[in-house]
């Protein structure tokens, strides 16, 4: 069946379709369609990655595995056991309503194995420290798109410090206006050129845990 | 010493910029910023305050921007007209204080766009049988509340019968309540927007008193960013690459003439300026592939280009986010066109964009906003230096921030350290 990881691969949507419904025609065991295509989503990101994919494919490879889910998961009997690599909780900074962004990390976060807990959008910093509280995530990923998001990170980092959570999460940011140097000023552990760092940095975080 | 009349230093700085596109050595580097919140955010003014109180946001700028020697104002068109927005009910953009709820961010944030599919991908059979009743029965009641009253508009192919428009196309259209309210509210909006235009008319008389010309008043967009932004919304557009490339293509077509043509119409209101901004949004990279660049984004956008400066306009594209991968096109085009055209950049290397196509296209940026915002005034200086250093030689270099200008946040002392080093280390002669 790697003609069907391929398929999905290559972003054939068609094809994967129907491929799909002759296999599930022939009752094929609906774990082993999805393993098939975890394998797939994996080539895709790191295709995304090495830069050979980028926002449109990855929005089309959704796309695809949304009607690929639509079809195999009524028929999955088993919950999928399969252990997470860690817990995120993922925000778009107050002040700023933009969610391409963090929709596309999201989405790569959990094609990568993370458990994604995602607040939305104009998030405060109070939300922040409560959901830490709550959620007890590994690491904290901020988004932001406008320069007014530098001094709502800054506050929410803050505000986290002051909660006595700082040690506790780690703490990653990007978006189209962060940098380096926003990156120290606000006094987050990292940032993203790209919404595959976050994958990048998330896994060289957890080896380290 | 003397002091310069304002009317010498408007011709100097005016003449500065013009040499500085033609590729031609001036004096000195211009400094030329563009802004959006940030006289308000320096005279304490809320963003609600900003965008609906039309003079006080002038009379800032007047007050902030005279401070500083620039060699050319900025517009300040970008600070939006919140009344007219709450009469459109307009939905693809949140601001602080809307009217309605449900549109409304708080005073202190600035005005953003809602993504949305305004057009479905069903719907492009009906957009191309007829483009214009398309926009007006279906997207635009998308776009704004008000519009609702044109979702009955007659059909003007109707109009062929002259008893079409006597009969049964108008009369029955406006006898309907909504149609009604909307063209009285459609009134009413408009003699605000001219009490908005007269307020920038004023704006630019008084900058020109105090010898600043205004750097450009005109703009237009892309054809893939309108279909990206007003049509389709980018998971639509950029799904519309993979299942309808041929309709994809098709109306992006469409919309150059149109393009062209609405842009000469609004630069004849303001024929001295020639300057047309055009922020591209959607085709950095990360947001396509070179391919689907080179197929989707690039070409309509250079006809646009093309038609502009056929008319003598110079189009300034403002290539956020970053576009070093993306240069060879941009070299390609500048060759064809030495002179006519200003790329303004926010996180590309600009020094690369120098040696690759500076003696073609004049360059305009790009002080980081990251810097601007968070930087110490010598970080600011140093950046303005070496950017200086690797793009005055030869003309063709404008001094500006990257992400759309100067941020709302960017400290005052930081502005003043940009314009300093322009008079430091920017003289090309006494």
């Amino acid at each position: 069946m790697s003609n069907f990881v391929e398929e999905i691969v290559e972003l054939n949507e068609e094809t994967v379709m129907e491929i799909l419904k002759d296999r599930l025609a022939k009752n094929e065991d609906p774990m082993v369609i999805m393993n098939d295509v975890k394998v797939a989503t994996k080539k895709i990101g790191d295709l995304y990655a090495n830069n050979v994919y980028f926002l449109p494919d990855l929005i089309m490879s959704g796309e695809i595995l949304r009607q690929i889910f639509e079809l195999v998961v009524p028929k999955i009997k088993d919950v999928d056991t399969t252990e997470k690599k860690g817990k995120i909780l993922l925000a778009t900074i107050e002040g700023d309503i933009h969610d391409i962004g963090k929709d596309i990390v999201k989405f790569l976060l959990d094609i990568n194995g993370y458990d994604v807990l995602d607040l939305g959008v104009d998030v405060p910093a109070k939300a922040i420290v409560d959901n830490i509280k709550e959620y007890n995530p590994d690491f904290v990923a901020l988004s932001g798109f406008l320069t007014i998001a530098y001094d709502a990170m800054k506050v929410a980092i803050e505000k986290i410090k002051d909660a006595g959570l700082r040690d506790a999460v780690k703490i990653m940011i990007g978006g189209g206006v962060i940098d380096e140097k926003i990156l120290t000023y606000v006094g987050a552990d990292a940032y993203g050129d790209s919404a595959m760092d976050a994958v990048t940095i998330a896994n060289k975080w957890i080896e380290g845990k | 010493m003397s002091e310069k009349s304002p009317r010498k230093l408007y011709k100097e700085r005016n003449q500065r910029i013009v040499d500085a596109i033609a590729i031609k050595e001036p004096d000195r580097v211009p400094i030329t910023p563009m802004v959006t919140f940030f006289h308000t955010e320096q005279k304490g003014i809320s963003k609600k305050e900003a965008m609906y109180n039309p003079e006080k946001q002038a009379q800032a700028a007047v007050e902030v921007f005279s401070t500083y020697n620039w060699d050319a104002v900025p517009p300040i068109t970008q600070i939006y007209p919140a009344k007219y927005l709450d009469m459109l009910g307009t939905l693809f953009f949140k601001w602080p204080g809307a009217a309605s709820e449900s549109s409304r961010l708080l005073d202190h944030q600035p005005y953003q766009f809602v993504e949305g599919e305004y057009m479905k991908a069903s719907e492009y059979e009906e957009f191309f049988a007829d483009p214009t009743g398309f926009l007006i029965r279906k997207v635009l009641p998308r776009h704004d509340t008000l519009f609702k009253g044109f979702t009955g508009f007659p059909n003007l192919i109707n109009l062929a019968s002259g008893y079409g428009a006597m009969l049964v196309g108008f009369p029955l259209y406006l006898i309907q309540p909504a149609a009604q309210e909307m063209f009285e509210k459609l009134i009413e909006g408009t003699q605000y927007m001219m009490r908005w235009l007269n307020t920038l008319n004023d704006y630019q008389g008084k900058m020109k008193k105090l010898g600043y010309p205004l750097q450009f008043l005109n703009m237009c967009q892309a054809p893939y960013d309108v279909t990206s932004e007003f049509l389709r919304g980018m998971r639509g557009i950029m799904l519309d690459m993979y299942r309808k490339p041929e309709e994809l293509t098709k109306i992006l077509e469409i919309l150059t003439g149109p393009t062209i043509e609405a842009t000469i119409r609004l630069g004849s209101l303001n024929p001295r300026l020639k300057i047309v901004f055009m922020p591209l949004h959607r085709g950095a990279e990360g947001f396509m592939n070179e391919k689907q660049f080179e197929t989707f984004y690039w070409p309509t956008l250079t006809r646009v280009w093309d038609g502009l400066i056929e008319k003598g306009f110079i189009p300034m594209p403002f290539f956020e986010g970053k576009y070093t991968a993306r240069f060879p096109f941009l070299t390609d085009f500048a060759k064809k066109n030495k002179g006519k055209i200003i790329y303004w950049f926010d996180q590309s290397d600009i020094i690369k964009a120098k040696e690759e196509f500076g003696d073609y296209a004049c360059i305009r940026g790009n002080v980081p906003g990251s810097l601007l915002v968070t930087g110490t005034p010598k970080e600011v200086e140093d950046y303005v230096r070496k950017s200086i250093e690797g793009c005055m030689e030869g003309g063709g270099y404008l001094v500006d921030g990257g992400i759309s200008g100067i941020p709302d946040e960017t400290k005052a002392e930081n502005v003043k350290a940009m314009t300093d080093a322009v008079f430091k280390y920017g003289v090309y002669r006494k």
